[in-house]
Formats: structure tokens, sequence, C-alpha cells
């Protein structure tokens, strides 16, 4: 069974590896910037990239799915160590593992043995570019709102979670306009 | 065509669900922090959603091929962007290649899905299974559409270097030597120079030697009518589906052949049904023989059947009559033998799967007593007259051509 889920090299091992290399950086990042008195934080990211590994190996879309929640947990467990808030870890972080997930997702899409013309490869490439963006841009305008009002209330929390979802609302309308068309993209071919 | 969510909506719904929870219930912007992209995500994917039903169709490009060739089925989709993935159902007759993929913009788009088609006959294709996954892959739609269609799928026949050729020949021009003397192409013999005689026709070495003119005589190249009588007869104990399948196969081949030497061909089905197309020429005649052939089906039917029911235009006097059966059916046997002393020139292609030798005693009296059995057949045939060559599963028909050739020119009957 494990030999014939590894015939991923054949079809997606480019993404499957990336997304291994780039999930073991998010777990390298934690560790490296979580507390020394903190090992679970470690250990709830580890247990992610482990999740992760698995579902690629095994070709399981949820078990990728799932890998974020230690990744949360791991996330919150460190920042609730420290009375200092680190948007740019946290945010980074989020950033990272969604793009890792995505390749986890396309490697197994790939098995399917549909060949990708370039147009489908670079449209998706753009939606997770558009998305990692947008998650960015409404990151630092929580972390400008916070540096404005920078008391920690529920009340401040929940503005800046209301005001980024609505702003990425806006944002999500203008970018799909914008997305690539064939002519950009180039045309697909025929297999 | 039915839409669902995807493993995605899942994941950006819990993952900004239980961050935006996190955040508002401990004051952890990091956890708001750290869901964005899920967040960004289910709002991309929720904004960019299709506005009317997605529609799709699907329909194959070609109406026939050849075994091994690639079939196209062109699919079509209206009303969403994002990923378009189509894979033919391959149903009997064709095997499924990788699925196509191709992108979907401005809610309009397509892509050609192919199979291979692996076995000979009328196969009905053209279902194809869909799949349309929306930009940011939230939501996948599919279904099954399109409609079957019959699509001939044509044995790649054996290429021929060259066909026997007929005793018997028709007064128009072609390519087959006629018995005769004239004007023509191969060298027949040489007679004395009489007045009349073209001066091009005058065989110089020969007169040199001599103290008279001599001039060569040539056959003239006549086409002739050639008629295919399959054998479709069901018997029992045999692969009767592969010994006839071997005879449309050399059926096709044959008739390709012919027609390419400007000879007029026709086709009887004897079995449990009599069908036949009459002689004709020309590539639309082809493509009617070949979808007569591939109709060829085997029915069971104890009557006695005779080729009298067939009408002249379809045999017509001193045709080239070719069978092509396993030797089987007495009926069909006899048959043969009547076109023989019809006056039609007849050879026999016998096609048969190989025996399996047996080891045990028995069995190995019983092989023996049924080989003597189709050597007796085989005789009664060449006593009228009539050729017979074995033709057995991967060998090259060209081979078995050459023997009949070789058969027929050692009992070539005279005065034609």
């Amino acid at each position: 069974m494990i030999t014939r889920h590894l015939s991923v090299v054949s079809g997606g091992g480019l993404q499957a590896a990336a997304s291994v290399g780039l999930a073991a950086t998010v777990v390298t990042l934690i560790a490296v910037t979580a507390p020394a008195s903190l090992p679970a934080a470690v250990r709830l990211a580890v247990a992610g990239l482990v999740l992760l590994a698995i579902g690629l190996v095994v070709g399981s879309r949820s078990l990728i799915s799932l890998s974020a929640l230690p990744i949360l947990g791991a996330a919150l467990a460190s920042s609730g160590a420290t009375e200092q808030t680190n948007w740019v870890r946290s945010a980074l972080v989020g950033s990272l593992w969604f793009i890792a997930s995505e390749l986890a997702w396309e490697a197994i899409d790939r098995r399917d043995g549909a060949l990708r013309p370039p147009d489908v490869v670079a449209r998706r490439a753009f939606e997770v570019a558009t998305v990692v963006a947008l998650a960015l841009g409404a990151t630092t305008v929580g972390f400008a709102a916070v540096r404005v009002a920078p008391t920690r209330t529920i009340g401040t929390v929940g503005a800046v979670v209301v005001i980024g979802l609505g702003l990425l609302a806006l944002a999500a309308r203008h970018v799909e306009a914008r997305a690539p068309g064939p002519v950009e993209a180039g045309q697909a071919g025929e297999r | 065509m039915t839409r669902h969510g995807t493993h995605r909506l899942l994941a950006a719904a819990v993952v900004t669900a239980l961050g935006a929870l996190v955040a508002l219930l401990t004051g952890t912007v990091e956890a708001a922090a750290l869901a964005a992209p899920w967040a960004a995500l289910l709002t991309l994917g929720f904004a960019s959603a299709p506005r009317a039903p997605i529609t799709a169709s699907a329909q194959p490009t070609v109406e026939r091929t050849i075994v091994g060739d690639r079939i196209g089925v062109a699919v079509g989709v209206t009303g969403a962007n994002g990923r378009l993935t189509a894979q033919p159902l391959p149903g009997t007759g064709f095997r499924s290649n990788r699925p196509a993929c191709a992108a979907l913009t401005d809610e309009v788009g397509g892509v050609t899905a192919w199979m291979t088609a692996a076995q000979w006959g009328t196969h009905d294709a053209g279902l194809t299974d869909v799949e349309v996954v929306e930009p940011y892959g939230l939501f996948r739609t599919t279904g099954t559409v399109g409609q079957s269609r019959p699509i001939r799928i044509h044995p790649s026949p054996d290429t021929l270097e060259r066909l026997v050729a007929p005793h018997l020949v028709r007064t128009t021009a072609g390519v087959h030597a006629a018995r005769t003397a004239g004007r023509g192409v191969e060298y027949a013999d040489i007679r004395p120079y009489s007045p009349g005689d073209a001066l091009r026709d005058i065989n110089w070495r020969a007169s040199a030697r001599s103290t008279h003119l001599w001039v060569s005589q040539r056959h003239p190249d006549r086409s002739s009518d050639v008629v295919l009588l399959v054998d479709s007869f069901l018997e029992s104990g045999h692969d009767a589906t592969a010994v006839v399948g071997m005879a449309v196969e050399a059926s096709i081949a044959l008739a390709e052949q012919h027609l390419a030497a400007t000879d007029r061909v026709g086709l009887v089905d004897m079995g449990g049904v009599v069908r036949w197309v009459a002689p004709g020429t020309g590539r639309a005649h082809l493509h009617r023989l070949v979808d007569a052939l591939l109709s060829t089906s085997l029915i069971a039917n104890a009557a006695y059947r005779e080729l009298d029911i067939v009408p002249p235009r379809a045999l017509p006097p001193r045709s080239f009559v070719v069978a092509l059966t396993p030797l089987l059916d007495d009926r069909f046997i006899a048959g043969v033998a009547a076109l023989g002393t019809r006056g039609h020139d007849v050879m026999v292609i016998e096609c048969g799967v190989a025996a399996s030798r047996s080891t045990t005693a028995l069995t190995g009296v019983a092989q023996r007593l049924w080989d003597a059995d189709r050597q007796m057949v085989r005789d009664r045939l060449a006593e009228r007259g009539i050729s017979v060559a074995r033709w057995n599963p991967g060998e090259h028909l060209g081979f078995t051509l050459r023997e009949l050739e070789r058969s027929r020119t050692r009992q070539r009957r005279p005065g034609r």
C-alpha cells in the first residue's frame, strides 16, 4: 500500500516534497521562537507535521486539513506563555502552513493522473498567492488597529477580526475579477 | 450535475471558526492572525461562486476509428470558472486514458478527453464523468454527461503485399493479368509477326536470332468481381467469437486491398442470418462493407441455409469467391462446394484457433481422428478445384495467401 501511494514521485512528487519541506520549516520556526519552558508547543507542531506527512502518504485530504489544528494550538500555546503579542510570527506560520496544505492537496490531486496544463497550474498558483496576500494584508491592518488601541480586550480583538474579514470580503470581489485568463496564462495543449 | 463542498471548505470553515472563537474568548490575536489565510480562502471562495447552474455536454468527435487509435470526447461546460476534469466512461470496446484537465475562464470552456479503441465492432461511447472545481477549490460540481452514440471500431488490418490473382476476370481494366493475350504489361508469349501488328510489339531480341520478325504477346490487365463469403454459423465447442473475429479482420484486409486494385468487392455473410452486400467499388463501398462486417453476429440457427437465396446481383456469375470459415458447419461447406461447381473461382481461408495438443493416449487418438476429418474436408474441396489454406491466430495473412497462390497455381484449371 505504501509503495502504491509512494508513486507520488511520478505524480505530484515535487509538490509533496515541497509541502513536507515547508511544514518542517514551520515546525522549526515554532521551535526556535517558542519559549524553552514550553515543550508542548513544539510537540503540537511536530504532531501537525506528522499528520500532514501521513495524510500525504495515505492520500487523505482530511488528515491534511486536520493538521492545521495542532499548529493553531502550538501557536496559541507559545503565545500564551509570553505577554508580548507576536503578530508577524503568527501570520507567517499561518500563511506557510496554508501553502504547505495547498501543496499537499495538489500532490494528492495529481495522483489522479490528470495532466495539468500550464494555465491550470498558473490559475492555482494565482489563487494561493491571492489568499496569502489578502491574509497578510488583513493581518497588517489588524496589527495597525491594535497599535492604535493596544489594550487587548475582547471588544478590540473582536473588532479587529470583523474588520479584517470585512476587508477580505471587499477585496475578494475585486481580486477575483482580475484572475488570469487564458491569454495571460498560456494556452492549454492537447494531450 | 451535483454541487458538493470539498475538503478545503471543511478545513477553512473549521480553522476560521476556531481561530475567531479562540481570539474572541481568550483575547489572543495570534489565533486570528494564524487563521487569516483560511478566512481569506473562505471569503474568496464564496465570492467567486457561480451565479447560475453549471451545464455540461459531451460528444464523441469521430464516428469510426481503428483498434488501438484514440477517440476524443469533446466536453463543454458553461456557467463556471475554475478547473474542468473530464474522463469518458470506457464501456465495452474502449480503454480509458488519463483524465483531461483544462482551465475555465469567462464561465465557458471545454476540453477533449481521450480513450482508446480496444475491441473491434460497434460500441457505444459518449458518456463522460465531468468534475468542475470552482475557483479556490471550496466547491466542486460532478456528474455524468453526454449521450451514448455508436462508434464503429475497425480492426487494424494486416497490410497485404500481394493478393491472390483470380482466375476469372471481367472485361474492365484492372491490375490482374488475364489468361488471354492482348494489351497489357505482363509478358505472355511470342508469335510470328503478321501485318497489322504494332512496331512497338516486335520482340527485337527474338527476331535477331531468327530470319523472321517476332512480336511479344502480353496479358491484358483486368479487374475482377470478388465476393467475400463469411461463415458466421455458431458452432459449439470452439471459440466461435474469436474465429469470426479472425474472419472479419481478414475480410476487411482483403476488401481494402481488392478495392485498391480496382476490383468490385461484395460480401455474403452466411450464418444464422444470411446477409449480403452487392459488389461495388470506391471508398464509400468499403465503408458499407466494413459496417456490414462489424455488425456480423453469431446467431444459432438449425435451419438449412442455401446460397440460392442470395440474388445474382450480390453473387455475380464467374466471380472470385473468398470463403473465410473454420470449416466446421456442413451447411457452409456444402455451400462453398456448390459455388465451385457453379463456375465460380473459389478459395477458402480456414480460420482456426490453435487446437490444444493432448498428452493422454485417448485424447491423442481423438485428436488424430479430428485432424483426419479436417483433412478429408479439405481434400473434398480440393477435388472440386477449391484451394484451402489454414490461417492460424497470430500469423500474417500474407503467408496464407501465398500458400493459396501456390496451391492454385498447381491446380489451375485450363480454358479460362
